[in-house]
């Protein structure tokens, strides 16, 4: 669009951060009561809401139920309202499948599903504002839902995202950002021994840019691992108080 | 509302001619009053008059029980099957479960069906099953259920209620046990004035006049002089809505005695076939 | 709605604990739990607010889009409502399990909402026959537990209240079509009136006696539940009964004329609080 730059001369963006610089985020564990785990994340505008049942027997098709594993079961919504334009329906079109198949397959990889064969667990994320990074903001809030809910995992995943405008990579990128920049890169990490578990890129990219993406990605990742763990110490040091240690 | 529209193959907008002959006809014309000085409305009742009703049983011979209904131009078929099997794998159950199906024909209603309608057939079917629950005896048919089909073949005003007194006749046709029948009863309340049994006219020209002041629908069980279906929209006062409950219910009481009548006309009817068929 | 199990003892109780004006949480029976509302808490829409009553969480957001007016009504904007049950609050609710729940509030809500003496849908209107405003009002049930119409209700009139409109100018070209021009300014909008919005009040037959504000255990204890829609005058603009229990007429008439009294005080009490923030 004419007269809109990403990236201004001074190297400031639309909304003032640097390249490297991740939108605010703010997350709390715990806000419902009724389910196994739940999780509530802030990343600058993307509000998203993830809740985690389980593990428990299969529900629908036993047939489904695998012998050796636990079978990960995800929804991915969002509000009607989520969206600048209003959205006719909250889950079922592609876009949502695509979601909910990705999410599957990163925790897939993340949780340790040799501890509960013929179980399932059900990870329901819920985007009540959408800003841009809803995939990473889904991923950070499940990973944190299922911490709260006890699940074993490898590591706490770590979602970012990553673009390049004007010879610069750049890390978390919001809505306005991903329609212009033409290039998204979404990758989710599992910071500790730094593996990728989920990448997507979005657009074209010369492959010399590539590595300096994904540093980026991965740096950004690694921040998000940061404040992750941060609140997850946090929230329970808290529960250990209340618990009277 | 989101609908799924991969099923309906239809046109995309098409409007019956009337509508357009409506619009003028009730925005230019205001000597055509709901109800006049006299107390009169537009058929000539007055205003807690009923139009005459038709109830017959065994229409369709398939099934258990069935009845039809007519009510002025309100024409309501209903069949009853069961106790069967239970559909869905609850079986923990004590009681036996009602399931009912309302549906609206094609060509029931001035403006050809669209899907609007079927948000209304929905709702009116779960209205039903609440309905009619209290009414049965449950506990005689336990991890079993009973299916309602209810078509309205033509809707000139106050089908819902209609298809309720004939989903009770169809019920106790089919033998089923019943604690009481129940019967529907419908007003429109207009300005001060109650038009009881509302006919299509009725219900759709008050609310194009904005004069409406709301619709008051009950289910009511003459046994054991409960209520058990009450459904009113608009915007009136609690002593309208009291009132209104006690006029729709002495119009049950009174349509009670039909239906009770077409049963013990339609039992001996049964009666002369076998004793017809023995000779 | 209820995945609370009680057994024939713990029923027994509730009942007999409410027939001496006793709940278990020791409310007598008239009386309403206290709630927070939360306006503007989703930016993307005209118009948010978040009401949580001890379980039940309720998200709505309400979006005014530009339409076509109905053909029968082409002086009037329109009202559209949408419910969301999340899976969040119930796994039962994935996918298309939370429909049947979802018609349900959906159509208790246009019901309350259909009369013209509720929300002017004149006001809505942009330009007659051709432009109107359409409110989306958008329901997510994010945690269900008990009431679920009342909460659902002061959600809806909560955010229709803090809905932003915004102003237009419109031009007339040469074939007579009008042409919206929308203000870029974001304080340039205009409000709805909700003074005349009904709020539903659920009134639960539990025993001999009915209780307001039923939390889940009551609900289940009970026979069914009669669902009222009152405005700030007191005038009724909907009434249901839901569940599977028969009324009698007397009872009816006594409960109705509760819901409408606290329906009353609940409507003046919410404008209060909401004028009260500005």
């Amino acid at each position: 669009m004419a007269g809109m730059t990403m990236l201004s001369d001074q190297g400031l963006r639309m909304d003032g951060r640097r390249p490297t610089e991740l939108r605010k985020l703010s997350c709390r564990l715990g806000v419902f009561t009724q389910a196994d785990g739940s999780a509530y994340i802030e990343q600058g505008n993307t509000k998203v809401l993830a809740t985690v049942y389980g593990p428990h027997e299969v529900t629908g098709a036993k047939s489904k139920a695998l012998h050796d594993r636990v079978l990960v079961n995800c929804q991915y919504s969002m509000a009607t309202f989520s969206t600048g334009e209003r959205k006719r329906r909250p889950r079922g079109d592609r876009k949502s499948i695509e979601m909910t198949l990705h999410m599957q397959q990163t925790f897939e990889a993340a949780i340790l599903t040799q501890l509960y064969p013929k179980s399932q667990i059900d990870i329901f994320v819920e985007v009540l504002q959408s800003d841009g990074g809803n995939y990473c903001a889904s991923i950070n809030a499940a990973t944190l839902a299922l911490i709260d809910a006890g699940i074993p995992m490898k590591d706490i995943v770590c979602a970012c995202s990553a673009s390049f405008m004007k010879e610069t990579a750049v890390v978390d990128i919001n809505h306005l950002e991903e329609t212009h920049a033409g290039t998204e890169i979404v990758m989710a990490i599992l910071p500790k021994t730094e593996q990728i578990v989920f990448l997507q890129i979005n657009g074209r990219l010369h492959e010399d840019h590539v590595p300096k993406v994904i540093d980026m990605g991965m740096k950004g990742c690694r921040d998000v691992h940061t404040v992750l763990t941060q609140t997850v110490q946090s929230h329970i040091a808290d529960a250990m108080a209340t618990m009277g240690e | 509302m989101p609908q799924d529209s991969r099923r309906n193959c239809h046109t995309d907008e098409s409007y019956h001619p009337d509508r357009f002959l409506s619009i003028c006809k009730f925005n230019t014309q205001n000597n055509t009053t709901v109800i006049n000085d006299n107390g009169l409305r537009i058929d000539g009742r007055s205003s807690s008059d009923s139009r005459p009703i038709f109830l017959e049983t065994g229409f369709v011979t398939r099934s258990k029980g069935s009845s039809y209904i007519e009510i002025g131009n309100t024409k309501v078929i209903c069949a009853c099957y069961g106790p069967k099997q239970l559909q869905s794998k609850d079986t923990g159950l004590r009681k036996g479960v009602l399931s009912c199906e309302l549906k609206y024909a094609s060509f029931a209603s001035a403006v050809h069906k669209t899907d609007q309608a079927n948000m209304l057939e929905k709702e009116y079917s779960v209205l039903m099953v609440d309905a009619l629950s209290p009414c049965i005896i449950l506990d005689r048919f336990p991890k079993a259920q009973v299916d309602i089909f209810v078509t309205i073949l033509e809707d000139g005003g106050s089908a819902f209620p209609a298809a309720i007194t004939a989903a009770s006749l169809a019920l106790a046709d089919a033998g089923i046990e019943l604690y009481s029948l129940a019967i529907g009863a419908s007003l429109q309340q207009h300005k001060e004035w109650a038009l009881v049994d509302p006919t299509h006219e009725e219900e759709n020209m008050v609310a194009l006049l904005g004069e409406c002041t709301g619709s008051l629908c009950i289910a009511y069980m003459p046994g054991l002089s409960q209520v058990s279906m009450v459904s009113q929209q608009g915007y009136i006062t609690h002593q309208q809505l009291s009132q209104g409950m006690v006029t729709l219910i002495e119009l049950c009481k009174d349509v009670s005695t039909l239906v009770r009548r077409c049963l013990v006309n339609s039992i001996q009817r049964k009666g002369q076939q076998e004793s017809s068929v023995g000779d | 709605m209820a995945e609370v199990l009680l057994s024939q003892a713990e029923k027994i109780f509730i009942v007999h604990g409410v027939e001496d004006n006793v709940r278990i949480d020791g409310r007598s029976c008239l009386e309403y739990r206290s709630f927070e509302i939360e306006t503007g808490t989703v930016s993307n829409a005209s118009g948010s607010a978040r009401v949580r009553m001890a379980n039940t969480d309720i998200l709505v957001g309400v979006k005014a889009e530009l339409g076509v007016p109905a053909l029968r009504k082409p002086d009037e904007g329109k009202l559209e409502f949408f419910v969301d049950c999340s899976a969040n609050a119930n796994p039962k609710f994935e996918g298309r399990g939370g429909e049947e729940l979802a018609n349900d509030i959906a159509s208790m809500l246009s019901q309350a909402y259909g009369d013209k003496n509720t929300l002017d849908m004149r006001k809505l209107c942009i330009a007659d026959g051709q432009h109107c405003w359409i409110l989306y009002i958008d329901v997510l049930l994010l945690e269900v537990g008990g009431n679920l119409y009342d909460a659902v209700s002061l959600a809806v009139k909560s955010a229709l209240y803090d809905t932003k409109i915004p102003n237009l100018t419109l031009t007339t070209n040469e074939e007579g079509q009008v042409e919206i021009d929308l203000s870029d300014d974001p304080f340039d909008y205009s409000e709805i009136d909700v003074e005349n919005c009904p709020i539903l009040v659920t009134c639960c037959k539990i025993g001999k006696s009915h209780v307001i504000d039923p939390s889940v255990e009551e609900e289940v204890c009970s026979l069914c539940r009669l669902v009222v829609s009152v405005t700030r005058t007191g005038h009724i603009t909907s009434t249901r009964k839901v569940g599977a229990g028969s009324l009698l007429p007397e009872s009816i008439a006594e409960m109705v004329s509760t819901s409408r009294e606290i329906g009353i005080s609940l409507n003046e009490a919410l404008l209060n609080k909401l004028k009260g923030r500005i």
